[in-house]
């Protein structure tokens, strides 16, 4: 199917930047900072923007992600700018990149990729996608354990077929990704989990042969640890850290014994990318239920009469991105006066109820209450539930009676 | 004990029902109205207008043909509302069958009995413009067992009922006149007669009924009268015109132009 237009992932991070587009193989990298020329309203990104201020012509923010996260702004001769206004800024020269590049300016879909998921950052993302005109329909936020997913999931079967790990060794630390496949009957299950390791470090030391010896021998105990006696389809590595592994002779060694081991620097944003082609086509590639950073672990649901008969209204399933995880439904209450949510694991098949009483709700003959549900998630692991009686008609009208809760599931 | 999940139901133009003075904007609502009204549903309900909005609001498209087939084919009335209501599965079935049997015992009612099940419905939904005509038309009914002289008798004191509450005294004067004339032993007639008088003096009332009146338990009417306009100083109605009378002029003149309209609102709906 031909796609009008650039179907990007973006790996946003505070220390760089990484974007590339689906079925192209290269990949912008860049750092995360932001500078405006002094005098004029021109922006850049990137080495750019370091040349500029070192050339004392221009003012430069870093850490962009951090600011967004705290709601913090910084002034720019005089003028204060918002973290969302520095980052939107950003974004726009970034995709601009691309752009450029294949001669395309509409963004079909565009993957952000975040290395760990924040409300706020999301939020403030969102807005910058709407300043930058990118519909909300072909705009996504994931995490870095959900661009593993996609990227490993996008390679050949053999690559995949059990257990997969993976190194990410940056300037911000070491962290290790784990991936695991569980084929069921009726599905199958992807699991992907982080560990941010301890044993991280300052990858200035890689600049001197004994500080490239002791980081060498930092990741060997740390693979040692890890690894163990574990069978591993493959074993990645990724990070600017991993990018000319000629210092870790050691941990090479160790890892590439009875393994497949591979070496990709742009990793996320290219399984950021995975995700946004697959976004594109009407049915999934990847029909599996995805658990990780992001994504909800359990199901929520309640029971109503459908068609007369008692069925399981699905109001989050596990595996949804909890960010994306928003419904609404009206029902009737028969006899009832309260809703009741059932909350199952993924790995459990045990149920656990939540009742939320109907308290302050107008008494009426039996069937004549509507009430309209909608669900949200705050986080991973809290649902916003905000319940409205809506009346029935004209029959009997609406109170302003809303019950709002937050659940921790 | 459960939750019945609603379709979407794209409704544009919502579905008129003047004689409950709403408009219905689901297949629920519809089926409520059809549950706790059948002698509003019966006859005339299920017409081309209510099809069309099952079909292009309440975007039921089968259960639109079924019911258009249905009444090409001269289906009863009964058997298309009972489609209607298993359709929706807003009620058990369990309810739908204690609906069937109450449109059967309905059925099974005189004609006359069954007419007048329909005009003391509308009465007692205020809708006395509605009802007026229906009681109207038994006055024509040939006499039987069943439309005897008792039955004429309490026809026209529903006449009589209907005038009234629409302050057509003089009328609701002449209805009682003509109940009292297939039943000149009834006090409650005489009764009604007296608090019209009462309500209205200018009206006048043949001379052989102040005779008759003064024979009667006049005291007792007086007592009945008085009790009355007490429990009508404690209505919540006249309570919340003491308290509007009570505020500052800007917002009592809103207030009395809130309730006037109110009124003229309710009294529109009874014609």
């Amino acid at each position: 199917m031909a796609v009008n237009g650039l179907i990007i992932g973006l790996d946003l991070c505070d220390a760089y930047t990484q974007v590339t587009c689906s079925g192209k193989e290269k990949v912008w990298t860049l750092p995360t900072v932001i500078c405006r020329r002094k005098g004029k309203d021109e922006w850049m990104v990137g080495e750019d923007g370091y040349r500029l201020n070192l050339s004392g012509e221009g003012v430069i923010v870093d850490k962009l992600l951090s600011l967004a996260k705290k709601s913090g702004t910084a002034t720019i001769e005089e003028v204060k700018y918002t973290g969302r206004q520095l980052l939107r800024q950003f974004l726009d020269q970034v995709l601009a990149m691309p752009r450029r590049e294949y001669g395309l300016t509409r963004i079909a879909q565009l993957v952000i990729t975040l290395p760990d998921i924040d409300l706020k950052v999301m939020d403030c993302l969102l807005y910058c996608a709407d300043d930058l005109n990118i519909p909300r329909t072909r705009f996504h936020v994931v995490s870095h354990s959900e661009s593993f997913i996609y990227y490993v999931l996008s390679q050949k079967k053999e690559v995949w077929a059990n257990q997969v790990g993976m190194f990410d060794l940056t300037q911000s630390g070491l962290r290790y990704y784990e991936m695991k496949i569980q084929r069921g009957i009726r599905q199958t299950m992807i699991q992907a989990e982080y560990e941010k390791l301890d044993e991280g470090f300052n990858l200035d030391v890689l600049e001197t042969a004994s500080g490239a010896k002791l980081a060498d021998k930092i990741l060997c105990a740390c693979g040692e640890r890890i690894l163990g006696r574990k069978l591993y389809s493959s074993i990645l590595l990724t990070g600017k850290g991993f990018e000319n592994p000629k210092w870790a002779a050691g941990f090479m060694r160790l890892i590439c014994k009875r393994r497949k081991v591979y070496a990709e620097s742009g990793l996320f944003a290219k399984g950021a990318a995975v995700r946004a082609g697959d976004l594109l086509g009407e049915d999934t590639s990847f029909p599996f239920v995805m658990i990780c950073e992001g994504r909800l672990k359990f199901t929520v649901s309640m029971e109503v009469l459908y068609d007369g008969k008692p069925t399981p209204y699905v109001l989050a399933a596990s595996g949804d991105s909890w960010y994306e995880a928003k419904s609404t439904t009206e029902v009737i209450l028969d006899q009832q006066e309260e809703v009741v949510l059932q909350v199952q694991p993924v790995d459990s098949k045990r149920k656990r109820e939540i009742p939320i009483p109907l308290e302050g709700f107008p008494h009426r003959p039996n069937r004549t209450t509507r009430i309209r549900m909608r669900t949200g998630f705050v986080n991973e692991n809290t649902m916003a539930v905000i319940i409205q009686d809506k009346g029935f008609g004209e029959l009997f009208a609406a109170s302003d009676v809303v019950i709002r809760r937050e659940i921790e599931i | 004990m459960s939750l019945i999940y609603c379709r979407t139901e794209p409704v544009m133009n919502p579905f008129e029902v003047p004689e409950l003075g709403v408009h219905l904007h689901s297949s629920q609502e519809l089926c409520y109205v059809i549950y706790e009204n059948p002698l509003l549903v019966m006859d005339d309900f299920i017409d081309n207008r209510l099809i069309q909005f099952i079909r292009d609001d309440l975007n039921m498209e089968a259960l639109a043909d079924r019911l258009e087939s249905g009444r090409r084919s001269g289906e009863s009335s009964d058997n298309l509302l009972l489609t209607i209501l298993s359709h929706c599965q807003y009620y058990l079935s369990s309810e739908v069958s204690k609906y069937r049997q109450t449109l059967i015992q309905m059925r099974k009612k005189h004609p006359a009995e069954y007419r007048k099940a329909k005009a003391d419905y509308l009465f007692e939904r205020k809708q006395y413009g509605r009802a007026i005509p229906l009681y109207e038309k038994l006055l024509e009914f040939d006499k039987d067992t069943v439309v005897n002289d008792r039955f004429f008798c309490r026809i026209w004191c529903c006449l009589g009922a209907c005038h009234a509450r629409l302050f057509q005294f003089d009328r609701a004067c002449r209805a009682y006149d003509r109940a009292f004339s297939y039943d000149n032993r009834n006090e409650e007639i005489l009764e009604r007669m007296y608090f019209l008088k009462a309500l209205a003096p200018e009206l006048s009332i043949d001379s052989r009924y102040q005779v008759i009146f003064s024979g009667a338990n006049q005291k007792g009417w007086e007592k009945k009268m008085a009790d009355a306009r007490a429990k009508g100083w404690e209505s919540p109605q006249v309570k919340e015109l003491d308290e509007l009378f009570q505020r500052d002029p800007v917002k009592r003149l809103s207030g009395a132009a809130e309730i006037v309209k109110r009124w003229k609102q309710d009294y529109r709906g009874m014609l």
